[in-house]
């Protein structure tokens, strides 16, 4: 989030990102650990770094398609930023052209079959995959307004922090017959829901709940008409540290087909306390608010993996406490 | 407990509606729905055309005869990170 708000704000910055480079984002906690050409290619860059060896290989790097490290940054002044991106164009320059003119590396398609299943994961077959927006509220003069830079001593914990959610083929046909005939979500569902998506995750990655903080789920689906279905409830979810207690409303519609076409959620409520590793929260009971949509598959930033799904059995089988 | 919440959109500080119980209602969903997605000035970042995987940037790279910028964390970049 840093970043975001620092270099990559700054238009000089972006500037040279759009016309000089293919800007790409990715994440380290798998790439560093899968085993496979992806995760090969990504080791012989980051050790031909500082980050070289065993630890986390964080940080921003400036390679060339056939994999020459021209620069390594991890310092998010703007002006170091621009001498590491301005270092790397001239080592780039200096290259001969059988590295840099266009079609000179051939990089081929990777072969899905032969990435490593523990590390990689993509959007289930036939299923959905909704991206989540979330921001800390708070209440003025009984309203609900979204809060500032000023109402919170953390940097970046008052923007608006995304992630995704999975859901599976199977899943979303039972969630369907459920708000056909009106009844609970599915217990599955529901415990992905909260367990892995119901957290305060404005300060980074949070740790999942557990199955026993739990406490509270009353998520029921009814039908509006033939083509929509609207979803309500309340949960709660608490441990002995921090807690979300929240309202939950949704709007699902289907086409002929029974494609999902919206899947819009809302949740509402006071949280409380933080997770291990993202410190920082609002002292007591504050509003906090989580917004749900159907991602659009086409792009690549919406089939990114949710947050949560490290270990993908844990994250599908949410009903259970492993 | 009962709570009497009224929604309103910071970048006008317009009211949308007012609550009673549950917070959220037909009424305010949408209002809701919109007040928790990022905003324009949160998105400056985001003109910047990432590629959310390193293989696909290197394709495009050597197809066009360009440097990769990759920036990696713990965590994606364009997630809860």
């Amino acid at each position: 989030m840093r970043d975001r708000l620092s270099s990559f704000a700054e238009p000089e910055i972006i500037k040279l990102l759009q016309d000089k480079f293919v800007p790409a984002t990715d994440n380290d906690w798998y790439n560093r650990r899968r085993k496979d050409e992806l995760g090969t290619f990504f080791m012989s860059v980051a050790n031909q770094g500082p980050r070289a060896g065993s630890g986390t290989k964080q940080g921003h790097y400036i390679i060339s398609p056939s994999g020459k490290l021209l620069g390594y940054n991890n310092n998010r002044d703007n002006w170091n930023r621009l001498k590491f991106i301005n270092d790397a164009l001239e080592k780039w320059a200096a290259l001969p052209e059988s590295e840099t003119k266009p079609g000179a590396i051939s990089v081929p398609v990777l072969d899905k079959s032969k990435l490593d299943p523990k590390y990689h994961a993509e959007v289930p077959e036939g299923g959905l995959a909704l991206v989540a927006s979330e921001r800390i509220l708070k209440r003025v003069d009984g309203n609900l307004v979204a809060c500032t830079a000023e109402d919170h001593d953390h940097e970046w914990g008052h923007l608006a922090a995304v992630d995704r959610m999975w859901i599976q083929k199977d899943e979303w046909e039972q969630l369907l017959a459920v708000g056909k005939d009106g009844g609970s979500m599915p217990d599955r569902l529901a415990k992905r829901l909260i367990r892995y998506h119901l957290l305060d995750f404005t300060r980074g990655e949070p740790s999942a709940w557990n199955l026993d903080d739990v406490k509270v789920i009353d998520l029921k689906l009814k039908p509006l008409a033939d083509t929509s279905f609207e979803l309500s409830g309340k949960v709660l979810v608490s441990d002995d540290t921090r807690g979300f207690e929240a309202d939950v409303s949704g709007k699902i519609e289907v086409d002929s087909q029974e494609r999902a076409t919206r899947f819009d959620m809302v949740v509402v409520g006071d949280h409380w306390g933080h997770s291990e590793f993202t410190g920082g929260s609002r002292p007591g009971k504050a509003p906090l608010g989580i917004a749900f949509q159907l991602g659009d598959l086409t792009k690549s930033e919406d089939r990114i993996r949710p947050q949560a799904s490290h270990w993908l059995q844990g994250y599908w089988e949410a009903e259970k406490q492993f | 407990m009962k709570r009497f919440l009224i929604i309103s959109l910071i970048s006008g500080g317009s009211i949308f509606s007012s609550l009673t119980e549950p917070a959220v209602t037909p009424e305010n969903f949408e209002a809701l729905h919109q007040l928790m997605q990022p905003r324009a000035d949160e998105l400056k970042w985001k003109t910047i055309p990432w590629h959310s995987n390193l293989w696909g940037a290197r394709i495009e790279a050597a197809e066009k005869g360009k440097p990769i910028y990759l920036w990696e964390m713990d965590g994606h970049p364009l997630g809860c990170t």
